[in-house]
């Protein structure tokens, strides 16, 4: 198709002038588009999960937090929120994410001990609860499952398993904690703390003796300068 | 077992900051798409793709996070190929794209690739495309030649395609000698008008024989560059500058290639963007005046010692103690601040990119129609302009955030007026 007016031969399907946008005669044979034709206004999501999880969590807790202060109970308000947020990790960077599962299972790793301490930390002071199974129990458990599922993924090489060591390691470190709690004398019992610290050991020496090109390969990577 | 452990490579000097601008400005990404005489077959370009990945490791990369800064890993995934329908120039989704960072996508009888721009410049992008075609001709069966000007399929990944050149060609300079403000320049004219909605952007595409537009530059003593950029500016001037009552100038960016200058075949960035700034100091000014500051400043650019300098001090940031060991997050707060406030405060009116003639081999000619080169437009930067020649034909497009086509309709017209018969293609964004 020419456009008198602009002196240019227009090609595709649409008979308009692209630069005067004057209407042109239509061709038999108007060949084919060279770029598709922009989708008519994709409209953005006005409910989105975002919203409504923050819509409700704000309006759960504080009301919580008011009977809470009206009652005068313990501050349990504090382990719904928790709860609730972990609902929220759990939905958006787990369920609904589309990250790779070794970031995943790290962060969930994370969240859960955070909230976990969260709750030591709004009720350890209180007369009547011992609240010491959090780190006797819950933390070393968590971290080593959570060590030991790592290792044996990069074992097996897994997909893209070299992803998985700088997480592993960070969980390692992490394992190593509640033992240094139980020398501190901050916890009593120490059995869990200390087959959480050897699943730890275990893990890491299996992974310098088997691994050990890929973990500093991996190292070299997230390191360099 | 030990062989598999991957490779990776570190982003060259000029890519370490794109990771960091993605969301706020949008990706930086370039397109090179490619017309053939007959519709593309993409189970073929798909295979195509696939075989000659893993000789150009460079592009067979996924984005990580280190500590101190981003990296590309080998991506081992399958590379995907989308119809242009389902993705209409939107940004490059990495998840959906297996994580590669070029996404390859075809429409009736038109191949295009989209580059982010950490992984290569236009001249990278236009070797790839060209790997790309020639294995993708070979597998329909056609007997054709490389003729030197493509890489023979089974020879090795070639080192010097893969070097950092900026590194390579340092030389320490003194901080004080790379004059950052020079090389950044005034705050310049912004374009004004109506903005699409969403990641929409305009895209027109004129096409022209190359013979007709060096007539045109000749009457003005110019190279084609100089003689478009300079009928660029003139465009924005005469028609969007009127009614602008500040004094900020018409700044034009124009990305330069260095591999010639330092004889790099690198296919990662190597060009250096330089600022063509024109004052609008009265009302009459003529075309004549903006090739002038276009030829004058860029000569001033391209002299060797000034290029040398400006490369030197792209290397120097990242050469720095400090910088290197600032970690990831703190890095990317800081350039964002930078981007707020003093970035902002140096915008250019458009770029212009040239990157002149691609040499295809002659025997794939009469499969290919056109080439075609375009970068999206950025929030800051409306209007992008950029043409590519092949075979005497030049494709000259433009991209834009508003939906006014005056500068265009004006660029289109002044070359027409100087006798080139233009075929235009729109996308029809502001319909």
């Amino acid at each position: 198709m020419r456009c008198y007016n602009c002196g240019v031969e227009v090609r595709g399907r649409v008979n308009v002038c692209p630069l005067c946008h004057n209407k042109l005669e239509e061709e038999e044979n108007p060949g084919e588009d060279v770029f598709p034709v922009f989708p008519k206004g994709r409209t953005e999501k006005k409910i989105s999960f975002n919203r409504v999880f923050w819509f409700v969590f704000f309006n759960a807790v504080s009301i919580c937090v008011a009977v809470n202060i009206i009652f005068e109970t313990q501050f349990w308000s504090m382990i719904v929120a928790a709860g609730l947020i972990y609902v929220y990790v759990l939905i958006k960077n787990t369920i609904l994410s589309r990250t790779e599962i070794s970031k995943k299972f790290f962060f969930q790793t994370i969240v859960l001990s955070t909230i976990f301490i969260a709750i030591w930390l709004a009720f350890f002071k209180q007369d009547g609860y011992n609240m010491s199974w959090v780190f006797e129990y819950v933390l070393p458990i968590l971290y080593a499952v959570s060590a030991l599922a790592y290792g044996i993924l990069i074992f097996f090489r897994v997909h893209n398993f070299n992803d998985y060591i700088i997480y592993e390691l960070f969980i390692i470190i992490l394992g190593v904690m509640p033992l240094v709690l139980f020398f501190c004398g901050v916890i009593k019992l120490g059995i869990p703390a200390l087959i959480c610290f050897f699943v730890c050991l275990f893990v890491f020496l299996s992974n310098l003796i088997f691994s050990w090109k890929f973990v500093i390969n991996e190292l070299k990577r997230r390191f360099h300068a | 077992m030990e062989k598999d452990v991957p490779g990776w490579l570190k982003l060259d000097n000029s890519a370490r900051i794109y990771p960091m601008i993605y969301n706020q400005n949008g990706q930086n990404i370039f397109r090179v798409s490619c017309e053939l005489t007959e519709r593309v077959d993409p189970v073929i370009l798909r295979n195509a793709l696939k075989d000659i990945l893993p000789k150009y490791p460079s592009f067979n990369v996924k984005l990580k996070r280190g500590v101190f800064w981003y990296y590309f890993e080998e991506n081992r995934k399958p590379p995907i190929i989308f119809n242009e329908a389902d993705i209409a120039a939107d940004k490059i989704d990495f998840k959906a794209n297996n994580d590669y960072i070029f996404r390859a996508s075809y429409y009736n009888s038109t191949v295009s690739l989209d580059f982010d721009h950490s992984v290569t410049d236009g001249k990278g992008g236009f070797e790839f495309v060209k790997a790309l075609l020639f294995r993708y001709f070979v597998l329909q069966g056609h007997d054709i030649d490389g003729a030197n000007l493509v890489r023979p399929f089974d020879s090795p990944p070639d080192k010097g395609e893969m070097e950092d050149s900026f590194s390579v060609n340092y030389k320490p300079v003194r901080i004080r000698d790379v004059r950052l403000n020079e090389i950044l320049g005034r705050r310049g004219y912004e374009i004004s008008g109506v903005p699409f909605e969403n990641s929409k952007y305009g895209l027109i595409t004129g096409q022209c024989d190359i013979s007709a537009i060096k007539l045109a530059a000749k009457k003005y003593n110019a190279t084609v560059t100089e003689y478009l950029g300079g009928l660029l500016m003139y465009s924005i001037y005469k028609t969007n500058y009127n009614d602008h009552s500040g004094k900020r100038p018409i700044k034009l960016l124009i990305p330069i290639n260095l591999r010639r200058l330092f004889g790099s075949r690198t296919l990662r960035n190597f060009s250096f963007a330089s600022v063509v700034e024109a004052e609008i100091k009265s009302k009459d000014i003529t075309l004549e005046y903006f090739i002038g500051e276009i030829k004058k400043q860029l000569t001033k650019t391209l002299e060797e010692a000034n290029l040398r300098t400006a490369v030197a001090g792209i290397v120097k940031v990242d050469k720095n103690f400090l910088v290197k060991l600032l970690p990831l997050p703190v890095k990317y707060v800081i350039f964002r601040l930078i981007q707020e406030f003093i970035w902002k405060f140096k915008t250019n009116t458009a770029i212009f990119t040239n990157p002149g003639i691609i040499d295809i081999p002659r025997t794939m000619h009469p499969f290919i129609r056109q080439l075609n080169f375009f970068s999206a437009p950025v929030r800051s930067l409306k209007l992008n302009c950029a043409t590519v020649t092949h075979n005497g034909e030049i494709s000259i497009s433009f991209a834009r955030r508003c939906k006014e086509t005056d500068i265009m309709k004006f660029f289109f017209n002044a070359l027409t007026k100087e006798g080139a018969e233009i075929g235009v293609v729109s996308n029809y964004a502001e319909l």
